[in-house]
């Protein structure tokens, strides 16, 4: 029928999406995706007359939070065309830091992570006002370093001994999303400064993040967390939580400098540059938020389980992008949204949970998810060769 | 075919399995039995129930719908699980599905499965939970909608359970302490009660990993000389890998025990390229068909058999007694551990 494959994409464009507006359309599409899923679901009667419910609807959205909160982070990495693999052994660290910042024992290099983000904040500080008398930039350097080293050695030190008996809940929650932020910050900096393929730096993370949960704990996962952390990982707690990081990441993406810098460096870097961006330093900001949302979900997840286990978060990563991509988030960079993440992450829990509702074999349930995965996104492209 | 039924492991009591270290009697003894799910004798206390309780369960009227939750079907030990438990529920004519998570880590899967099962209202859930604690809110849940419960396997921590609010289980299970012990005691046994052993362990933390290091530890203890204990993860490459280090390190090591027979596969490997064949004495565990010409040669001296078909096979009963109220729930059942020497 037709002469040649473009040929025949071009029918599909014109034909099937030409009435569609296509800037309407991106915002909207990942929203049609999850109504369909929705709709094709509910055609059968064990998934409408369970899913469609007051008891199950929040089972959902409770399932789907901890990857909605991965995923957030993870847009703004790959809006500038990185990649996080990280995410996964990142939450696992986090949620050992967490867990042994409650019960004490946390081991002097966990301690020093956590005083990374001070260091490098005080440095950051420091430069800004050294820059400003001297004019200098060598001279700034080596003094804001030197403020930073001295900072992260000394809120190390002060950690580690605080840290080496059990601590209030806010406390190790705060030391917890300096890990996660440390994290990030390690995987940013190689990645923007020392220009390494973002795939391998947060490989690397991957690896030793993994490696240091198993070695800060000797594999021994951490239970019998105080009652108190449980309210963060069910319910209203858990919900408002994964709310309040949906909430800001949008605003951080729509309506500030910041995330209009990220997305322009991620659809041309040159040319951000020459308008005057500081690529770097917003690359490096974007896996800071990657790392940030790590930690946000490890607590939430330890929280929901009263256990900091070593193995927590093996593959979510994977979920995340798979949530982020669905959401209309290129992978190239430069377009998608956060809430488009949101509605991916939501897609792939009414995924997961319709074909058990529908009663799919088990050994199936993985071929359809990744199908649907994999045509969700060649559908995005079809659209997106259009306009 | 010479096996050796060790039926001691059965007369267990609840609270006793999960964290002490002293508190297993096993005796072993000499049976002509070869079919492995038969009923064995069985000594009774007041938390068990005794397989031929569980044989007198019959097809009842009513067709319940049974959900089988495993860690994952990636590891060979759940297939005979759930190949017993499909072939029991078709003769007790109710329905059985399997969900299992694809990663055996993912516990945040598996809490979604139990969930999802609750949500659909099904009659029972037989789960081996990925996480003994964590999977205790989601159970409750299934509990509190009036779905009966069978632990499997992965025995469900007694305290998180207390805390939950979650009612003693019914558990069908083995006891791995009680299999590490058997293991040091054939240990013992093939090297005459004196000798320098090693031991690769499983992933550090998992519940059966370190109660089958307890378990040898404790049989051998004053009479053999543990050079190395290390960790392979379950991972025959990593046994491998290992192996040759400790190898290297203690030649004059004499036996080897593998928490599981993956990283049997990898030691022997290790074992053979090192010139050492039939010197050094490995005892592997969960009789993985895979081992049987190892078992044949001589090469591996011993494994110890779980019986995970026989762990589907009775929770399935387990369940339909729990329904039709002819069997107690709340009850638990220990197979039986078999040493498996060719």
């Amino acid at each position: 029928m037709f002469r040649s494959r473009p040929a025949c994409y071009a029918f599909l464009r014109t034909h099937i999406l030409t009435h569609m507006n296509s800037k309407i359309v991106s915002a909207l599409r990942p929203w049609l995706v999850l109504v369909l899923v929705c709709g094709a679901f509910s055609l059968h009667p064990g998934f409408l007359h369970t899913f469609w419910t007051r008891d199950y609807l929040p089972t959902i959205a409770q399932q789907a939070a901890t990857n909605v909160i991965l995923a957030v982070g993870l847009t703004f990495v790959i809006l500038t065309g990185g990649i996080d693999l990280s995410v996964g052994s990142v939450l696992a660290l986090c949620g050992v830091a967490l867990g042994l910042s409650l019960k004490g024992g946390v081991p002097p290099f966990l301690a020093m992570l956590m005083a990374l983000p001070l260091g490098v904040g005080v440095a950051f500080f420091v430069s800004k006002l050294t820059m400003r008398d001297h004019r200098d930039n060598k001279i700034s350097t080596v003094i804001s370093g030197a403020c930073g080293l001295i900072i992260t050695a000394v809120c190390g030190f002060l950690f580690a001994r605080s840290l080496a008996s059990g601590q209030s809940l806010i406390i190790a929650l705060g030391a917890t999303v300096l890990v996660g932020i440390a994290c990030g910050f390690i995987n940013g900096a190689v990645i923007a400064w020392a220009n390494v393929p973002p795939f391998v730096v947060t490989l690397g993370m991957f690896t030793a993040a993994r490696g240091l949960t198993v070695y800060a704990t000797d594999g021994q996962s951490v239970s019998e967390l105080p009652p108190q952390l449980g309210q963060f990982g069910q319910g209203t707690g858990l919900v408002s939580i994964a709310l309040f990081v949906i909430v800001c990441g949008a605003i951080l993406q729509m309506k500030t400098v910041a995330g209009r810098y990220i997305q322009a460096l991620g659809s041309n870097e040159q040319a951000a540059r020459l308008s005057g961006v500081n690529v770097e330093r917003y690359k490096a900001l974007a896996y800071v938020l990657s790392g940030l949302t790590a930690a946000i979900a490890a607590i939430v997840l330890t929280a929901k389980f009263g256990v900091a286990d070593t193995g927590a978060g093996t593959g979510a990563e994977l979920n995340a992008i798979a949530a982020v991509v669905i959401g209309g988030t290129s992978l190239s960079g430069g377009r998608g949204s956060v809430v488009g993440s949101l509605v991916g992450a939501l897609t792939i829990a009414v995924l997961n949970s319709g074909l058990v509702l529908v009663q799919v074999p088990d050994t199936l349930q993985g071929v359809i998810i990744g199908v649907v995965i994999v045509v969700i996104v060649v559908v995005d492209q079809l659209q997106k060769g259009k306009s | 075919m010479k096996r050796i039924l060790v039926c001691g492991a059965l007369a267990l009591s609840l609270a006793g399995c999960n964290s002490g270290t002293e508190k297993t009697e096993v005796s072993s003894a000499p049976s002509p039995s070869s079919a492995p799910s038969s009923a064995p004798p069985v000594a009774v206390q007041s938390t068990s129930v005794t397989t031929a309780e569980l044989d007198k369960i019959v097809k009842p009227k009513e067709v319940y719908k049974l959900a089988l939750v495993v860690k994952t079907r990636n590891n060979p030990f759940f297939s005979p699980m759930i190949k017993e438990a499909e072939s029991e529920a078709k003769k007790l004519g109710m329905i059985l599905e399997v969900q299992a998570p694809a990663q055996e880590t993912d516990k945040e899967k598996q809490f979604a499965i139990v969930q999802d099962l609750t949500a659909r209202k099904v009659d029972a859930i037989l789960i081996a939970p990925a996480d003994s604690k964590a999977i205790v809110p989601a159970l409750k849940k299934a509990e509190d909608a009036g779905i009966t419960v069978i632990n499997l396997d992965n025995r469900v921590d007694a305290a998180a359970a207390k805390t939950g609010g979650l009612k003693p289980l019914s558990y069908v299970g083995a006891d791995n302490e009680a299999g590490g012990k058997i293991a040091g005691k054939a240990m013992l046994k093939a090297l005459n009660n004196k000798g320098k052993v090693a031991v690769l362990e499983g992933i550090r933390g998992a519940d059966n990993a370190e109660a089958r290091k307890r378990g040898f530890q404790s049989a051998v203890k004053d009479k053999l000389e543990i050079v190395a204990s290390e960790s392979a993860n379950w991972d025959t490459q990593q046994a491998y890998n290992k192996t040759q280090s400790i190898l290297a390190a203690h030649s004059d090591v004499q036996g080897l025990f593998c928490a599981n027979d993956k990283m049997a596969l990898g030691a022997m490997k290790a074992i053979a390229e090192a010139g050492k064949k039939g010197k050094v004495v490995v005892i592997g565990y969960d009789n993985i068909p895979d081992v049987k010409p190892y078992l044949q040669s001589g090469e591996m001296k011993a494994t110890i058999d779980q019986h995970p078909d026989s762990m589907g096979g009775y929770g399935v009963k387990m369940a339909v007694g729990a329904l039709t109220k002819t069997a107690p729930a709340g009850r638990e059942l220990l197979v039986p551990l078999q040493v498996i020497t060719k």
